[in-house]
């Protein structure tokens, strides 16, 4: 018995063996049954690995920067927030995400919610906020769990729909859903795209400099920026404080290795978070397309890149000066902590928002409606930070604006209802 | 047996779900094509026969490999299967080339 308590409180184990069920219940052979599962644990052991390395990378960064401007600076980079979250909570979000799955399922069979969220990350970083949501009103790990998993099968069933309308004026079809949780701002960018301009008022003129795609490249944008932001950091910091965290390296060298030690961690999350849903998303699919009539999918953001590939540039440039706004805003207003705004994010979901107000506003409702998200991104985050960094989550958060958004609603009611049930 | 590279930017979601759409088509077709899923980054870290990724993603990407499937829509079966159609004819008509 303490052997299997030992092996199922491990959430990699776990994992795999949802894992095992998906491939078993695809009729998969044998050794590809044992194949996928192992591979779904080595898997998610390889994230562990990566979220700890991040986490040391991000813990430095954290420490320059209080020294160098006494504010906390915070990275608005879901992957440094979800290897944090992963490194106190790993087996609950682990299980939060398992019941999310199955909700999302029941949800698309009986109600009127069809869409199946095949964006496996995302699960799992939703899985972190709500995760700690709950753990930050104090609620039992058992309806953590619980209330967590349904909350996130919720909103993966519905909140696609409020984004579909757009999507059908982009994609020309009603066959694929958006699966990325800034649904409410993809809408919100359609709807302002609506209100200034027209689909008419097209961006085939822009041409953007070659360098620029550089910014396509998810490690090398991480990379760049976060090397920027330590020399930034060190420098305001000072020679002697970078000096006695650099140890025996040149505190002038140290920012550009833990800049590129950032990137690395960022990658082997990444290459873990890849191999372990890889099969976890491959039953997914297979089950909502045997037993779930008239589901439909909802994909990744990159999926409508092909559709408009000049407002995905446009919306990226524009979101993130909406960012660095809003950023500036905290500065002015002397806010304790900083949100810094994250290429990447700006890059896929700013990119996205472009080019939902680009599908109702022409280049006009792409730079007007991915800048608004530009903000959200980095604003909305403040509402959710007080109560995560009691829970010792410091120095990054998660920026979708769904997480917010939903997470915030989550927060409130929970603390609302919680007196009354004690 | 050729080899296709399956990947996006990150290699993670459009790419996952490119990728199992690919199989599907392969296995209901029967063709003789191996499926790796990466990002871009593995794109020269060995020599594929071909690259299926998303439309926009080709203008990097495709003087660097031998032969490219751009995909508009990831969850499109037809799409898919054309642009696999195209690949096996063009090897088809480059081998008769040879001899």
């Amino acid at each position: 018995m303490k052997v299997i308590i030992s092996l199922l409180s491990n959430a990699g184990i776990l994992i795999g063996l949802i894992s095992m069920v998906g491939l078993i219940l695809q009729k998969k052979s044998a050794d590809d049954v044992f194949k996928g599962t192992a591979k779904t644990v080595i898997g998610f052991m390889i994230f562990n690995i990566g979220s700890a390395a991040l986490g040391a990378s991000l813990g430095n960064f954290n420490t320059l920067f209080q020294k160098g401007f006494h504010i906390t600076g915070v990275v608005t980079q879901v992957e440094a927030a979800t290897a944090l979250a992963q490194n106190k909570f790993g087996t609950i979000v682990a299980l939060v995400m398992i019941i999310g799955f199955v909700a999302n399922l029941l949800f698309a069979r009986f109600t009127p919610f069809k869409n199946i969220f095949l964006t496996g990350q995302h699960s799992l970083y939703f899985a972190c906020v709500l995760t700690l949501v709950l753990k930050a009103c104090e609620v039992n790990n058992t309806a953590t769990i619980i209330i967590g998993g349904i909350v996130l099968g919720l909103s993966a069933a519905s909140l696609p729909n409020l984004a579909q309308p757009y999507m059908r004026k982009i994609t020309g079809s009603d066959d694929i859903a958006m699966g990325h949780y800034n649904l409410i701002g993809y809408a919100l960018s359609g709807w302002i795209g609506s209100k200034v301009g027209s689909p008419e008022h097209n961006m085939e003129n822009f041409k953007f400099p070659k360098w620029l795609s550089l910014f396509r490249d998810f490690l090398l944008s991480i990379a760049i920026v976060m090397i920027v932001l330590f020399y930034i950091a060190a420098i305001a910091a000072g020679q002697e404080v970078t000096q006695k965290i650099a140890g025996t390296t040149n505190w002038i060298v140290f920012p550009l290795l833990q800049g590129l030690q950032f990137a690395a961690g960022m990658q082997v999350l990444i290459t873990g978070v890849r191999m372990f849903i890889a099969e976890i998303t491959a039953a997914f699919v297979a089950i909502s397309e045997k037993y779930i009539p008239k589901s439909r999918p909802a994909v990744d953001c990159p999926a409508v890149f092909p559709f408009a590939p000049t407002a995905v540039i446009l919306g990226f440039l524009s979101s993130y000066a909406g960012g660095l706004v809003a950023m500036l805003f905290m500065i002015l207003f002397k806010s304790s902590v900083i949100m810094i705004p994250s290429a990447s994010i700006a890059f896929f979901s700013g990119g996205t928002a472009g080019v939902f107000g680009n599908s109702t506003g022409g280049w006009k409702g792409c730079i007007a409606g991915s800048f608004v998200v530009g903000i959200l991104l980095v604003a909305l985050p403040m509402m959710l930070y007080p109560p995560f960094v009691k829970l010792g989550i410091v120095g990054a958060s998660f920026p979708n604006v769904d997480y917010n958004v939903i997470g915030t609603v989550l927060y409130r009611i929970i603390l609302l209802i919680k007196p009354i049930i004690h | 047996m050729y080899n296709a590279l399956v990947a996006c930017r990150t290699g993670m979601g459009s790419s996952m779900l490119l990728k199992i759409k690919v199989e599907q088509v392969i296995k209901e077709n029967g063709y003789p094509i191996n499926v790796v899923h990466s990002n871009l980054d593995d794109l020269t870290s060995r020599k594929w026969d071909l690259v299926i990724t998303m439309a926009d993603i080709i203008e990097d990407i495709k003087d660097k490999v031998p032969y490219c499937v751009p995909i508009r829509n990831i969850m499109d079966k037809a799409e898919i299967k054309r642009g696999i159609e195209g690949f096996l004819e063009f090897r088809k008509n480059t081998s008769k080339e040879e001899r």
